[in-house]
């Protein structure tokens, strides 16, 4: 059993986070969505969000573009955080229903791995995983001309 | 004539687009992104490429997307819209301040095909604004005055130090406070720290309030009795108002500064005094040297480290703060809620002198309380002499109006440095002479009928 909140503005996924009203909580149990319901809340009050997901044993919450502040506070509780997702939110939690990653198509424009100060070390989106350790090696990451910067000062 | 338009070439629009530092995007009917200038990939982070053909919310993110879109209002409404404020977020979660403008974007024909939003960067006075609000505080101390800045940053050195310090300035201008703060930066900050009038008191009753008496030593002095000295033993004592003590005082009050020691009445040994004395008059000193009513050795014992507070008429830019700050504490010690002052009556205020400095403001506050009924403040609300008093135009609360007051500080502070001599002024100030006096001119800025070049001469 999963449960995911997605800050929601109508059937999209809400495009700011810190604007935000209201929650769209689903629980996934085998691959069936068997509850759903909207809810409101504060976007101003991090924490309150933060408590009331926890204690709705949601673990997941997917937003939009989101600052910094509220950013920062929900990836160090105990939810993990999929922002800067845009798109229909039916379409995204039959993705998760079915054990498919989201993949770039639900990805706001702007935030690929080819953005500057991106680590390129595992896009959450792109895995649905937390820090995917699979992908430090990711292959694209072998043309990154810091890489090669960092080889060169190597002692031989 | 000949007709420039013509000779145009038909992407001028487009080359226009892409050199302006606004950055500029237009929607059709469904929110989709047609185009997308070089500004607003700057200011968004997100590339033409990637934008053209996604729904603006998606690229634009800003907070007023979902419940306030000006975009939305100008496509309903079929008018523009100019300059609402609102931020955006970027990809590296940043919020970026911007402005908006809206309007429809219409083919030859007149015929609607969407809108176009202009957006701009608003960053840089968003950063100018918070250095505007940043205040220097020291304790009890705000300002944000250069004259008081000068006086903060070297408050901790004088602190650390035990030198004894002279305050000076006008009456209310928070001599008291600024000791306060000296006591409280130093190593002594949790020992006692003791302030005396010494103009309040005769000179018998000063001497036995300021180093105590024994019993015995006069009639009804039937115990031992410490005085400041002792009750201050390894902390600070202020000796207000020294400019008004007696010479015979000015002479015991010499000895305790050069010997650590005094000798409380009646008594037959000395005692060690372990404090830090701390000086503040609004006379001035060195006239009452001169005029032999100050002793000249206790004068240098005491100036061994000056601070002149401003009068509160030379840091006017202070006032809405210190305003705002008096109806915060006013507000808990009386209860109440009164929001704000109202804008021309804080205008009536900022033109006003105060002969009474800061005290004199809080007077005026506390009265204002009283008389309020409303929420803020009104000017009916301020003292009848104050309201007849001619209103200065300069807003202190907006960017033109603290650089104004910033930059004839500069200036007078240089001018004095200078003797008023205006070339070497504007060399010290790093521009040209002409400019220099445009700006005397447009700040207002007095200056005296002579200048340092011609006095030079003239002493020469």
């Amino acid at each position: 059993m999963i449960k995911i909140a997605f800050t929601v503005w109508g059937d999209r996924i809400s495009p700011v986070f810190d604007c935000a009203d209201t929650l769209l909580i689903v629980e996934i149990t085998n691959k069936q969505v068997k509850n759903r319901h909207l809810e409101s809340f504060n976007s101003a009050k991090p924490l309150f969000l933060i408590e009331k997901l926890i204690e709705q044993e949601v673990s997941l919450l997917i937003c939009g573009a989101i600052s910094e502040m509220p950013a920062d506070l929900i990836e160090n509780s105990s939810l993990k955080l999929i922002p800067f997702i845009s798109g229909n939110v039916d379409k995204i939690i039959d993705r998760f229903r079915t054990g498919l990653s989201l993949g770039k198509t639900f990805l706001m424009p702007g935030c690929g791995c080819n953005q500057r100060g991106c680590t390129g070390k595992g896009h959450p989106v792109l895995s649905n995983k937390k820090g995917n350790p699979k992908n430090k090696g990711n292959p694209k990451n072998k043309g990154n001309p810091n890489r090669k910067g960092i080889k060169k000062q190597r002692k031989p | 004539m000949t007709n420039i338009t013509n000779d145009l070439p038909s992407s001028t629009t487009e080359i226009i687009l892409e050199s302006i530092s606004d950055g500029v995007f237009t929607v059709d009917k469904d929110w989709t992104i047609m185009s997308f200038n070089r500004a607003a990939e700057e200011i968004t982070g997100v590339s033409r490429n990637e934008a053209i053909g996604r729904h603006c919310w998606e690229v634009f993110r800003s907070n007023k997307c979902e419940q306030d879109c000006a975009l939305r209002r100008t496509m309903t409404a079929g008018t523009s819209s100019t300059s609402s404020s609102t931020y955006i977020i970027n990809s590296k979660k940043k919020r970026i301040p911007i402005s908006i403008s809206t309007s429809l974007l219409k083919n030859k024909k007149g015929d609607v095909l969407g809108g176009v939003e202009t957006f701009r960067d608003l960053s840089l006075v968003e950063e100018l604004r918070k250095e505007l609000d940043k205040r220097f505080q020291i304790g009890n101390m705000m300002s944000r005055s250069s004259l008081m800045e000068k006086i903060f940053k070297i408050l901790p050195r004088v602190a650390e130090s035990d030198s004894t310090v002279l305050i000076l300035g006008e009456t209310g201008t928070g001599k008291e406070i600024l000791a306060h703060a000296i006591h409280d930066l130093s190593s002594r900050k949790n020992k006692p720290f003791i302030a005396i009038n010494c103009g309040a008191l005769p000179d018998t009753l000063l001497e036995s309030e300021l180093f105590g008496y024994k019993a015995g030593a006069f009639t009804h002095a039937m115990k031992d009795k410490p005085g400041d000295f002792a009750l201050a033993e390894g902390g600070t004592i202020l000796l207000d108002e020294i400019g008004d003590t007696s010479p015979a005082f000015q002479t015991k009050l010499l000895r305790v500064l050069e010997e650590k020691e005094y000798k409380p009445l009646g008594a037959v040994k000395p005692v060690q005094a372990n404090v830090r004395i701390l000086a503040a008059t609004n006379r001035n000193l060195p006239e009452m040297v001169a005029n032999e009513t100050f002793r000249q050795d206790l004068f240098y014992r005491i100036n061994i480290v000056q601070l002149e507070l401003p009068p509160l008429c030379k840091r006017r830019e202070d006032i809405p703060m210190l305003v705002e700050h008096i109806i915060d504490r006013l507000n808990k010690l009386q209860g109440k809620a009164i929001r704000g002052i109202d804008p021309e009556a804080l205008k009536v205020l900022i033109s006003y002198d105060f002969p009474g400095n800061i005290r004199e403001l809080q007077n005026i506050i506390e009265r204002s309380f009283i008389m309020c009924s409303d929420k803020i403040i009104q000017l009916s609300d301020l003292p009848a002499d104050l309201n007849a008093q001619p209103v200065q135009t300069t807003d202190w609360h907006t960017l033109n109006g603290a650089r104004a007051s910033s930059e004839a500080q500069t200036i007078a502070d240089a001018l004095k440095q200078n003797d008023y001599n205006r070339a070497a002024t504007a060399r010290d100030l790093g521009v040209h002479k002409s400019t220099l006096f445009r700006k005397i001119k447009s700040l207002g800025i007095n200056l005296p009928e002579y200048d340092g070049r011609r006095g030079k001469k003239e002493s020469q």
